[in-house]
């Protein structure tokens, strides 16, 4: 038995490694740990209506009084008008809460979380302190090629965005 | 006999064409029945709504403030039938044309929620009872 699984472990690390060396710089691609993932969304209301106009955003990227101001304030959400009925206000309204950055065991979204005054509540994931610091590196006029448009659309860069993956091994940034 | 299947089919479906030949369900077509009234109301020489004014509606530009100018081609393109981009956050729309999308006018929240919205996005304010029907009508011709 324990013949077997020394065995066994031998074997999947020999086949990893083979994966490792044959794949150079992508060594790492396709594990990813737990702890450095959003979840993603599945909530079919919340894709729905805040899916319409740009990428589902995780409610892990924001703190829940940062959501809450955010639904109180859907009459002139960035200048558009994103109000909905009074029920998927509220359902929307717990759902953002529920899943907010506090609540989330996710690095990734304690980084973001930390990355803001706890007197401040941003309605930008884009204007976050951690969020500036990933993309420093970034020239203003990349978000203005045809394919992109605008920091906030998250997928056209990060290819695994709705997978809740932003690791910066599926980076991909359009040429135009 | 055939008759009776046909109007039973039809029936099944759900599906009236309306006074403008165009097809929709019985929910969407009340929808249009209902813009009408209220246009004859705002309006007694009104005649009916107009797949051209309609044209004219989804090409007109207007100044905006970030874009420059926009109209519905600006987020929908010059064809109804292909998919389009929201000139605002650089998402992809799916055709609105019922022929390239078969959820298109199938939900009267929907279509109020939008028209409401896109009427507010390019010409700051809701549509008249007639513009929408008029919308309507040149969209769905496709
Ligand atoms: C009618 C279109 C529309 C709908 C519906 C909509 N939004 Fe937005 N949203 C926008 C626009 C426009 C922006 C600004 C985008 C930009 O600057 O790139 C925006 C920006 C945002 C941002 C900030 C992005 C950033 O820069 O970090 C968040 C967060 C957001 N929306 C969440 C939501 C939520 C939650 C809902 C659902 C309740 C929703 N949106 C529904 C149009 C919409
Ligand atoms: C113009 C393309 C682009 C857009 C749009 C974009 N990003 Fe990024 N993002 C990048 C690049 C490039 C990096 C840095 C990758 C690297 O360091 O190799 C990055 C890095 C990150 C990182 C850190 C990744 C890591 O492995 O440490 C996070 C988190 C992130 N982005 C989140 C977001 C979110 C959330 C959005 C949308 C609100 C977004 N990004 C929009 C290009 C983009
Ligand atoms: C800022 C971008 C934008 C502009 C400008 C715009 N639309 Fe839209 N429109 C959208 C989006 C986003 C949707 C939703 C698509 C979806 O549900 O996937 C939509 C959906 C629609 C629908 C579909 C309703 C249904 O039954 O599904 C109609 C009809 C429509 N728009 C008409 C118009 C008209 C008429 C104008 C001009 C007065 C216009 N749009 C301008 C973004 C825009």
């Amino acid at each position: 038995m324990r013949l077997a699984i020394i065995l066994s472990l031998f074997l999947s690390i020999s086949i990893s490694s083979y994966a490792l060396a044959d794949s150079g710089k992508y060594e790492r691609k396709g594990y990813v740990p737990q702890s450095k993932l959003l979840k993603p969304v599945k909530y079919k209301l919340y894709l729905d209506e805040c899916g319409a106009c740009h990428f589902a955003f995780q409610p892990e990227l924001l703190p829940a009084r940062s959501w809450q101001k955010m639904m109180n304030t859907l009459e002139d959400h960035f200048g558009d008008d994103a109000s909905l009925d009074e029920e998927s206000t509220a359902q929307i309204a717990a759902f953002l809460k529920w899943e907010s950055a506090e609540q989330s065991s996710s690095k990734r979204a304690q980084k973001f979380l930390r990355s803001i005054r706890p007197n401040e509540s941003p309605l930008r994931i884009t204007e976050t302190r951690y969020f500036k610091d990933k993309h420093d590196e970034v020239d203003p006029s990349v978000y203005k090629r045809k394919s992109i448009g605008s920091p906030a659309n998250c997928i056209a860069c990060h290819t695994t965005a709705d997978k809740g993956n932003y690791q910066d091994e599926f980076v991909k940034v359009p040429r135009r | 006999m055939k008759i009776i299947t046909a109007v039973f089919v039809v029936l099944a479906i759900g599906c009236f064409s309306n006074a403008y030949g165009v097809t929709f369900n019985q929910e969407v077509n009340a929808y249009i029945q209902n813009l009408e009234k209220q246009a004859k109301q705002q309006d007694p020489s009104f005649k009916g709504f107009s797949a051209e004014r309609g044209k004219q509606i989804f090409f007109d530009q207007q100044p905006h403030q970030k874009l420059g100018k926009i109209s519905c081609t600006s987020c929908h393109t010059d064809d109804v039938r292909k998919q389009g981009k929201n000139a605002k956050t650089g998402k992809v729309i799916e055709p609105i044309a019922p022929s390239a999308n078969p959820k298109a006018f199938t939900s009267v929240k929907n279509l109020e929620k939008w028209l409401k919205r896109n009427f507010n996005d390019v010409y700051g304010r809701e549509g008249t009872a007639k513009e929408k029907g008029d919308s309507i009508l040149y969209i769905s011709q496709y």
